[in-house]
């Protein structure tokens, strides 16, 4: 293996976190914005804020997990980090569903 | 799904850990189409608020993106599993033909609202 590899593939991948994050952050101020100040309709787009933040921090945390576990010969998976993410994205589907349906 | 695999064991201990750039790259891939479903989603809003026909069809429009950005979202989930448990026994990542699907699907949707929006600019 090649030094300093690691370390390439590991930005790679918490910058994808991060875009992730930010895509995230940015549906739900759209769903926050459509709420029209209903505090009701708002959860499921401050429900997405607090998860893109989330992600973000974990992203940020991602890059030396990943360099830390390869070097220690360790696998990466990150499991439990993609099974947050899906729940939470489902989430926030239904919740847009349910927010769609309440307008007019 | 095939009730044959140990869908008991965490993946974690599934066969051999592959190299850890593939791992990566596949997880690269799931955030990829997570970020699809998202923007799905936001589209599947966005028509609800602009494009210019009956609210029954706006509403209609909007859900099924919407609707499309859930089962995106699972999905994703299920090929990153299903490519790490292959890589993991050493077999051959299979082929999907949902990108292709999804992808005509907004192709088709995209030419409908475009439509709709002309039409309502024309008449």
């Amino acid at each position: 293996m090649i030094p300093g590899d690691v370390g390439l593939a590991a930005e790679r991948t918490a910058m994808a976190w991060q875009r992730t994050g930010l895509a995230l952050a940015a549906v739900s101020a759209l769903l926050v914005r459509l709420a029209h100040r209903d505090l009701g309709l708002a959860v499921p787009g401050l429900a997405g804020f607090v998860l893109a933040l989330v992600l973000m921090a974990l992203g940020a945390r991602r890059y030396s997990s990943i360099v830390h576990r390869v070097q220690h010969d360790e696998s990466c998976l990150a499991h439990r980090l993609v099974a947050v993410l899906t729940v939470g994205t489902v989430t926030l589907v239904i919740g847009s569903l349910v927010l769609l349906a309440s307008l007019h | 799904m095939s009730p044959a695999r140990a869908r008991k064991a965490p993946l974690q201990e599934v066969g051999e850990t592959p190299d850890y750039r593939f791992t990566l790259a596949n997880e690269r891939t799931f955030l990829a189409w997570v970020r699809t479903s998202l923007a799905l989603m936001a589209s599947g809003v966005a028509v609800v608020q602009f494009v210019p026909v009956l609210s029954v069809v706006r509403h209609v429009l909007g859900f099924v993106l919407v609707g499309l950005g859930g089962i995106v979202a699972t999905v994703a989930y299920a090929h990153w599993e299903r490519n790490e448990r292959a890589m993991r026994l050493g077999e051959q990542l299979t082929h999907s033909p949902v990108p292709r699907l999804v992808a005509a699907a907004l192709a088709l949707t995209a030419v409908g609202a475009l439509g709709m929006v002309v039409w309502d600019l024309v008449r």
